[in-house]
């Protein structure tokens, strides 16, 4: 029983030891164990050692001067080999280049925590309403009050200023200076960074009660901010920050890396309010809010005690809060949410890129290891073993991918700084892409990945076969059908993928080459804003914008100026509702909102349709007018003329302002370019009294020398005055699609790789058929095969499997088309050309990729093939 | 000179300058495992302090077993062992005799 025990150990250790020495060293330990069971001891005692000593016994057979001698041996045969390497490692470093660069922005976006204490426990909180098909709306002050005292669930609210979108409300503040100039503030209630769970990193934040009126001079600097504006000096807490006019002190510099939502912010001042005073307010939606759940709270329970307080709310205010309801979205899908999507989709895609990289470089390195039969048989016959030579074909295959690999890093790397460069404005967390420990994690972990891949399988493979010589005539090999399977489904991805690329190509066409309605060239803007003091009130903003803007038409080089509250493509505009005098049914709640000086309507170069446009005599005092949109006109003014109508934005009433409709142009772009156009009313800034407005200019200037003269004009008027966001509509309409460019560009990218891949691994595929039928060509050619028939042999086998994989491909992309609809503008995502154009790329390229080994079967020499057997 | 990762070593390599020649005789006379042992002298062989061969096949047939392996030291062994038991500071091991075990 000991003995069998003993003998079983020595069998199973047997396989560790080199294989030269197996047989020896079995017979060595069988012995004592005989002899040792014979006399009585205990055998299987004994030979627990054994594996022992077969471990001992491996680890001293591998000497590093073999390993040394594999790898020379496996460059020098690469360098050899220059094209089939360079191809194999461009292949790989492209394919790992793209993923890493790729996973390095959905890293930084979507997978890298934010900077908050417990960020998975914060929420951002929105307000709900369907009269107005409010989903996400910002929040009324005194609901967020209410919920604050009322919640159970809730840890701590805090709010800041809403902007109309997504985005936290950015005010522009002036800094004092000799040259004034800008910075981005946001506006927070006291207790914002202690619901964030962020500390400062010098100084403090702000104190309970900092955000009371009379306490609320006090900034937080950002990080970037205190390096930029104080040159990072560590005695920057105490100092004095001059904001319109006015004098706050530096309380705190935030920690590098942090940030909120977007990255502009500078720094972070007290939103100066009384609770009671703000409990009062219910109909402005101005904040937004964040919150932090308590420890026993989920988003069901919070979402359902905001609810029940909403209900209790709207019995309580029954006149402002009719239907509002609360809505919570955890914080890192609110920041991300809508850059989700795309950025999972290009992850996919570049994954599907890397797959056929390492299957195209597998396959090559097989069909090497087809050729080099001879030589395998001739080093077996000299006494290498099997271990020895998968060994060497293992070396080689990690050679290609470590260099691949390095190769590959350093593209994604570049890649991610060309990106960046190139990043869409509003791509949030943009700040946290860079090649950082996760990256490399990822990389080394590919790396790994792709030399398993394509190290193992053609090692494996020439394993399968005996490596002996004289074995006599053998059946060639040939290209296994999972190489077909491997190229079929590569040209299914490449489909995929190209189609993709001529989709996005057409959607970004047809983007750009929209009417944007308006001449764009000759168009310079620059933004001014004026502060309270003195520009508060009896119309001294609007005397100063018309003194300006009839300084800058003086000039002899502008051909026209204006000014607008919003300007097209901004981004961002006022939503409100619209009442018709004489349409008691209407009450619309999308209309399109800005606030516009005389001139504007002839700048921008809008047609005038009726009536007349805003007028310097549209002042404070004048009758209330507006002009209409040529939208606004067609749909409410289909049968009648809507100039001398009246309409307002309030439900009519005795006491409602009443505002009479004297003209209709025709329509500009809102949002962006592909945002379909809502009605619209530009009202008189004489009448409204905004305090920052774009100066539009059209000139024939060079855009610097515009930019001077609305420079020279405004400071003419006040030297004190800030101007920012300047930039010509060139610029401006070139950043509303940088967007989309830039997702076509990467498609597009995508889509030509995966196409040379597939090319590349038809042509392997090919070439090894051609290679293991040489024989049967050349006999098929002396017994009086034409030319033809052999090619039509050749071709219909490699070409049935790119058809196969177009077909499959279609389909796939046929069906993921609902996946990307949502992203395409004027383009179905089933638009025919598209799919064809796809097909068409691809069979030429496979045809191209057939055309080398389909002449080299031709040039086969039947004699020659004949006379090596 | 090979580094030796401790004293069992140094044991075995003791025990073969006393004679011992079989692996389990040695493993019996040093106490030490087998695991031990059979690691220590495949060393000593790829270094050239011992020296291994297989017994006479016909003889060990006629008694019924198989051949079995057996270890001499060379004398570039034992000078091996004296620099190391020097090392230690112990005297100079007296030379043992190979005891006769075949005739």
């Amino acid at each position: 029983m000991s003995r069998t025990l003993a003998r079983m150990l020595v069998a199973c250790s047997r396989w560790i030891v080199p294989e030269e020495s197996r047989d020896e060293w079995r017979r060595e330990w069988r012995a004592e164990i005989d002899t040792l069971a014979a006399s009585g001891g205990s055998a299987w005692r004994f030979a627990l050692g054994a594996p022992r000593h077969a471990w001992a016994l491996r680890r001293a057979a591998w000497s590093p001067a073999s390993a040394l001698a594999d790898v020379r041996f496996g460059v020098r045969w690469l360098r050899r080999r220059p094209w089939f390497t360079v191809a194999s490692i461009a292949t790989l470093a492209l394919g790992i280049g793209a993923t890493t660069g790729m996973f390095s922005v959905v890293y930084g976006v979507l997978l890298k925590p934010l900077p908050y204490r417990e960020p998975d426990r914060l929420v951002q909180l929105y307000e709900t309403n369907p009269l107005f098909n409010w989903t996400e709306a910002a929040v009324a002050p005194g609901n967020v009050i209410s919920w604050r005292e009322r919640t159970r669930t809730l840890d701590g609210i805090a709010w800041y200023m809403a902007s109309s979108t997504r985005a936290s409300g950015l005010s522009s503040v002036t800094l004092a200076g000799d040259d004034p100039s800008r910075a981005q503030a946001l506006a927070v209630s006291a207790n914002f960074f202690d619901v964030l769970g962020v500390a400062a990193a010098r100084g403090r934040t702000f104190l309970d009660g900092e955000d009371t009126p009379g306490r609320h001079r006090v900034i937080v600097l950002s990080h970037e901010f205190w390096r930029r504006q104080f040159g990072a000096d560590p005695a920057a807490v105490g100092r004095s920050l001059t904001l319109n006019g006015i004098a706050h002190e530096v309380i705190g510099v935030l920690p590098a890396g942090f940030q909120f939502d977007r990255r502009e912010t500078d720094f972070f001042i007290p939103l100066p309010a009384r609770v009671d005073d703000l409990r009062a307010v219910r109909v402005p939606h101005i904040f937004r809010a964040v919150a932090r759940l308590k420890p026993e709270a989920t988003l069901a329970t919070a979402q359902t005690d905001l609810s029940a307080i909403a209900a209790d709310l709207e019995r309580e205010f029954p006149k402002s809060n009719k239907q509002m309801g609360v809505g919570l979205a955890p914080i890192d899908d609110w920041f991300v949410g809508p850059s989700r999507r795309p950025l999972t989709l290009f992850l996919a895609a570049v994954g599907l890129v890397l797959l056929m990289a390492c299957a195209n470089v597998a396959g090559l390195l097989l069909s090497r290891a087809d050729e080099r039969r001879r030589e395998m048989d001739v080093r077996a016959a000299l006494g290498a073993s099997r271990r020895r030579l998968i060994r060497q074909l293992l070396i080689e295959s990690m050679i290609v991918a470590a260099i691949g690999t390095a190769l590959g890093v350093a593209i994604g790397a570049a890649g991610v700084r060309l990106f960046l460069d190139q990043a869409p404005a509003g791509l949030p967390r943009v700040d946290d892409i860079g090649l950082n420990g996760a990256v490399v994690v990822f990389a080394a972990g590919l790396a790994v990945l792709t030399m398993a891949v394509i190290g193992l399988v053609p090692a494996l493979q020439a394993a399968r076969r005996d490596v002996r010589l004289g074995s006599g005539v053998r059946i060639a090999g040939g290209p296994q059908p999972l190489r077909r399977l491997l190229v079929a489904a590569e040209v299914a991805i490449a489909v995929v993928l190209l189609v993709g690329t001529f989709l996005s190509a057409r959607s970004f066409g047809a983007l750009v080459s929209r009417d944007p309605g308006f001449e764009i060239a000759g168009l310079t803007t620059v933004r001014v804003s004026l502060p309270a003091q003195p520009y508060g009130n009896d119309g001294r903003a609007s005397s100063f914008y018309e003194e300006v803007l009839s300084r800058l038409r003086a000039r002899p080089a502008v051909k026209d100026a204006g000014a607008a509250s919003v300007l097209p493509l901004d981004g961002a505009g006022w939503t409100g509702e619209l009442f018709i005098e004489n349409q008691p049914g209407v009450h619309f709640r999308e209309l399109r909102h800005r606030s516009i000086t005389s001139g504007y309507v002839e700048t921008m170069g809008l047609r005038l349709i009726a009536g007349r446009s805003i007028a310097a005599s549209d002042r404070d005092g004048a009758e209330l007018v507006v002009v209409i949109n040529e939208t606004m006109a067609r749909r409410f003014f289909a049968n009648q003329n809507p100039v001398g109508q009246r309409v307002a934005f309030d439900p009519p009433s005795p006491a409602v302002r009443w505002r009479r409709i004297v003209g209709v142009v025709s329509d500009e772009p809102q949002e962006s370019l592909g945002t379909p156009i809502l009605p619209e009313v530009y009202d008189a800034e004489g009448q409204e009294e905004f305090r920052e407005l774009a100066i539009v200019v059209r000139s024939g200037l060079p855009a610097a020398d515009a930019i001077a003269e609305i420079r020279r004009a405004v400071r003419d008027v006040d030297p004190a005055l800030a101007l920012f966001d300047a930039a010509t509509f060139e610029e401006r309409v070139g950043r509303s699609v940088a967007r989309p460019r830039v997702a076509a560009a990467l498609v597009s990218a995508f889509g030509a790789i995966a196409l040379v891949l597939a090319g590349v691994g038809i042509y392997g595929v090919a070439a090894s058929a051609v290679a293991s039928r040489a024989r049967e060509i050349g006999v098929r050619l002396t017994f009086g095969a034409t030319t033809a028939d052999v090619l039509r042999l050749l071709l219909r086998q490699e070409l049935s499997v790119v058809v196969i994989g177009l077909a499959i491909g279609g389909v796939i992309a046929a069906l993921a088309a609902g996946v990307v609809s949502a992203m395409l503008y004027g383009v179905s995502a089933h638009d025919p050309v598209s799919y064809t154009a796809a097909a068409i790329a691809l069979l030429g390229v496979a045809i191209a990729a057939l055309v080398v080994p389909a002449r080299r079967a031709l040039g086969v020499d039947p004699a020659v093939t004949l006379r090596n057997e | 000179m090979p580094r030796l990762p401790g004293l069992a070593s140094l044991h075995v390599l003791q025990a073969l300058a006393r004679g011992v020649e079989y692996g389990f005789d040695i493993c019996s006379e040093t106490g030490l495992p087998s695991g031990t042992v059979y690691p220590a002298l495949s060393r000593f062989e790829r270094d050239g302090h011992v020296r291994s061969f297989w017994e006479d096949a016909a003889r060990a047939h006629r008694e019924g077993r198989p051949p079995r392996r057996y270890y001499r030291i060379s004398a570039e062994g034992r000078r091996a062992l004296e620099t190391m038991l020097a090392d230690l500071g112990v005297a100079a091991a007296r030379r043992a005799r190979p005891a006769r075990t075949r005739s």
